[in-house]
């Protein structure tokens, strides 16, 4: 039997250690998924998310901005947004605002880059979150 | 504050999301069991089908970091 690379090793370990440290998270935002699915029907989010696309777009964005996680758990909830029927202007905001809003996590950016910096930045990361969320679906809906 | 404390601090954000979705799911089990029991039952879809994809962004995330 062949030993493998010491290359590959050493890629093979951190992808386990990266996978180690995300799992809490992971199986939280798993668990929250199913319970969600579960327990939250569609005629509820209905109630949330109106159908006009721009108070839908603001829902989307404060809902993004106070979820905390890494981007990729945006794609997870979103997809079960959009099957659950939510507009596409609610998940582009959500997803915008997931990466770029950080709601929760403010006392800790404050700490690290200042005041300053982190109103400025989460303010027009808010206002950016809306723009683009629209002009994403207007494009996506003169594409197709 | 350095990288490692921020990772740290990241990393039990992690842990306490995990623990209010154990509470959540506890209080589930005791009003409504069937609830708690499709939930378990939709995690481990969902958990099945990211699965693969979770694992080759990370090799590759591994490999990228190998690079640099």
């Amino acid at each position: 039997m062949t030993l493998l690379p010491s290359r590959l090793k050493q890629v093979l370990y951190g992808t386990f250690k990266t996978l180690y440290t995300m799992m809490p998270m992971l199986f939280a935002v798993i668990g929250l998924v199913g319970l969600f699915q579960a327990a939250v029907t569609p005629k509820m989010l209905h109630s949330l998310f109106s159908g006009s696309p721009l108070q839908d777009t603001f829902i989307g964005t404060l809902v993004g901005g106070v979820s905390v996680g890494q981007p990729f758990f945006s794609y997870i909830i979103g997809g079960e947004l959009l099957d659950q029927g939510i507009s596409l202007y609610a998940i582009n905001a959500f997803i915008l605002s997931w990466v770029t809003l950080g709601i929760l996590q403010l006392p800790l950016e404050w700490s690290i880059f200042g005041g300053r910096f982190t109103i400025t930045r989460n303010f027009l990361s808010f206002i950016f979150a809306l723009l683009i969320a629209c002009v994403t679906t207007f494009t996506l809906g003169l594409l197709s | 504050m350095t990288a490692q404390q921020t990772s740290k601090l990241k990393n039990r954000s992690g842990w306490i999301m995990l623990i209010i979705t154990l509470i959540l799911y506890v209080f589930t089990s005791i009003s409504d069991p069937s609830i708690a029991l499709a939930a378990l039952n939709k995690s481990m879809d969902a958990l099945k089908m990211i699965a693969p994809i979770l694992l080759i962004v990370f090799f590759f995330d591994g490999f990228v970091k190998q690079l640099d």
